[in-house]
């Protein structure tokens, strides 16, 4: 997982650098973009500018050339040209003025060439018109030619500035855009540089996290493996290990009989010895009472068979006790088969044993349908009456007895609710009750302290659970659960092949 | 049980070989008993003596040192000893172990009861028995 979250942070984080790249790149060419239209514009204007100053000078050299032949031959021809020049010539100062408001240099010298423009054209007008009069030698007199000379030159000098200003501006501004044509250049070359960065070392991380997926999907698989063969070595280990409890149970409980079986055998050689004893104490006591001893006759009429009494008692326990784990154990080493059980006929059947003593106490004992098992008859049964058989045993006196059994099935599961009002257990001996020789509560009834741990022990077998619950004077709840289908070792074997 | 057949008792436990012949003796039975705590003391007296009665072995399958099958098998096998009748008495009710026990050609399977009284009545049973039963010669 780790691994995971630090490469998808790596990747986010280097992705994202991708696109701030990207989009850094974009601002900047926008801004060059920008730039460069303005140089563009600016350039434009210049340009125009220029042609602007060129074809008003041409014009105004235009209109006096044709006013010079026109006073020289009289000839109004030569007037033509300068008719064209003084209609072109306001349109040209007026563009002029136009492109004025945006250039600082023109707008200085503006002033000056349109009143010099204009001073040319009302000197020629003048003139002109006094030869169109017919006054044309006085006209010629008249004509201050240096006046004209010396606008004409001022007008020229004035463009000339302005046009080489202009060049310097054009020049200038070429350069400009030169430099941001490279510099947008150098930005996008910068940029996929780094974008092949981003992807590069992206595309490494991706691949080693890939490659490192592959290793540990690898990896788990085989732990996988490893884990169903553990598995199912552990299960034979605790089978083992079950098997040998069970040897290891029945051998104790075995070897422990047969010297017990002397014990008990001789106690009673001893018995019988003991009745001679008294038969020669009796003899003694009617014919001779004066040999008797005093402690004699405690020994032979109290002590005697009141330590053959202790013995026999201590020795019927024990003996109770072996053939309690003897009979745990040869149950849990017998075969289980597998069968079809009707688990409601069973039930009824198991119950029908304790009947009377329910009838007896006026009391009920319901069993509703039960869900059917396949699972061995005998242990089945086994646990039935013997959990029924303690429902009755345990009964509160001061209330009629009532059984109800219940079950539904849930799945692969089969669940039995075995609920009795008798005289309950407390929470803290709900556990001590399944234990080997453990008995819980006042001791009315007599019993060896094996039915529970008997029933835990089958339950088990056969791959069930049993739960507790109880409230002293409420009653207690047994709560069984079994799989609907027993599978036994060989037919677990046999399903393997 | 016609005179002189010799009982042998192979029997691991002296206790339980007391108590055995204490219970046969009860139920009149006054022939020699010759008992053996060990399976291979047993086989040796067996197969070495040439005993000039008629015997009949009462064998526990439970011993310290051999598995009383072993002995079982050996007496059956044994040129004159595969007459004598063998009386298994034991505690085991396996029932494989009975089984395997009559296939050896055991004459008579009897479980030692596990309660004392059981077992004294059942000793006494099988003394009146052993008092009415034939056994054969050796040749």
């Amino acid at each position: 997982m780790p691994i995971f979250a630090t490469t998808r942070s790596k990747v986010i984080s280097l992705l994202a650098g991708g696109f701030a790249v990207l989009i850094a790149n974009t601002l900047f060419s926008l801004w060059v973009d920008e730039r460069t239209s303005t140089f563009t514009d600016l350039v434009t204007s210049d340009q125009n500018i220029k042609a602007s100053l060129a074809s008003l000078l041409i014009a105004a050299k235009a209109s006096e050339s044709a006013h010079r032949g026109y006073l020289l031959t009289g000839e109004t021809k030569y007037l033509q040209p300068y008719w064209s020049a003084r209609r072109a010539l306001p349109r040209h100062i007026a563009s002029l003025e136009k492109m004025s408001h945006h250039d600082l240099p023109l707008t200085q010298v503006f002033p000056e060439i349109k009143s010099l423009t204009s001073q040319l054209e009302k000197l020629i007008t003048l003139s002109i018109d006094l030869g169109e009069d017919g006054a044309r030698q006085r006209a010629i007199e008249q004509f201050n030619w240096d006046r004209e000379h010396e606008v004409m030159r001022k007008l020229r000098s004035a463009v000339d500035i302005l046009s080489n200003k202009q060049d310097t501006f054009i020049r200038e501004g070429s350069t400009q855009l030169k430099n941001y044509q490279s510099l947008s250049l150098y930005a996008n070359f910068a940029a996929l540089v780094l974008i092949l960065l981003v992807a590069g070392t992206t595309g490494t991380i991706v691949f080693r996290f890939v490659d490192q997926l592959n290793a540990t999907q690898f990896e788990l698989r085989t732990v996988n493996q490893g884990l169903e063969k553990i598995v199912e070595e552990r299960t034979n280990d605790i089978v083992r290990a079950n098997e040998e409890i069970q040897r290891f149970a029945y051998i104790v409980s075995h070897d422990l009989r047969a010297p017990l079986v002397n014990i008990m055998g001789f106690t009673s050689e001893l018995e019988a010895i003991g009745k001679t004893v008294r038969r020669q104490y009796d003899t003694l006591v009617e014919r001779a009472p004066d040999l008797l001893q005093n402690d004699t006759r405690e020994a032979v009429k109290d002590e005697l068979p009141e330590a053959i009494g202790f013995i026999r008692s201590s020795t019927a326990k024990m003996d109770r006790l072996i053939n309690a784990i003897l009979k745990l154990s040869r149950e849990g080493r017998r075969e289980l088969a597998p069968v079809h059980v009707n688990m409601t006929d069973l039930v009824t059947q198991v119950s029908a044993s304790i009947r009377h003593q329910i009838d007896e106490a006026d009391g009920e004992i319901i069993i509703e349908k039960l869900p059917p098992l396949e699972t061995d008859q005998l242990a089945i049964e086994q646990i039935f009456s013997n959990v029924i058989e303690n429902a009755v045993k345990y009964i509160d006196p001061s209330r009629p007895p009532r059984i109800e059994i219940t079950g539904y099935a849930e799945g692969l599961q089969v669940h039995y609710t075995i609920s009795d009002n008798g005289r309950g257990i407390e929470t803290k001996d709900l556990e001590r009750v399944f234990e080997l020789f453990r008995r819980a509560g006042r001791q009315t009834v007599p019993g060896e302290g094996l039915g529970l741990a008997f029933v835990r022990a089958a339950v088990r077998r056969l791959g069930g659970g049993i739960a507790i619950e109880s409230e002293p004077g409420v009653g207690t709840t047994l709560k069984l659960r079994f799989p609907k289908k027993l599978t036994t070792r060989n037919s677990r074997r046999t399903a393997n092949g | 049980m016609a005179e002189p057949v010799t009982i042998i008792m192979v029997e691991d436990d002296t206790g339980h070989a007391r108590l055995i012949e204490k219970n046969i003796r009860r139920a009149g039975v006054s022939n020699e008993i010759l008992h053996f705590d060990h399976g291979a003391s047993a086989l040796e007296f067996l197969e070495q003596s040439t005993p000039q009665s008629p015997l009949l072995i009462l064998l526990d399958l439970n011993l310290p040192d051999m598995s009383g099958t072993d002995i079982l098998e050996k007496i059956k096998a044994d040129e004159k000893l595969h007459r004598s009748p063998v009386i298994v008495l034991t505690t085991t009710d396996d029932k494989v172990e009975i089984q395997r026990c009559y296939d050896l050609g055991c004459n008579v399977y009897i479980t030692k009861p596990v309660e004392y009284e059981t077992f004294a009545s059942a000793i006494r049973q099988l003394g009146l028995f052993l008092s009415v039963m034939q056994v054969p010669s050796p040749e």
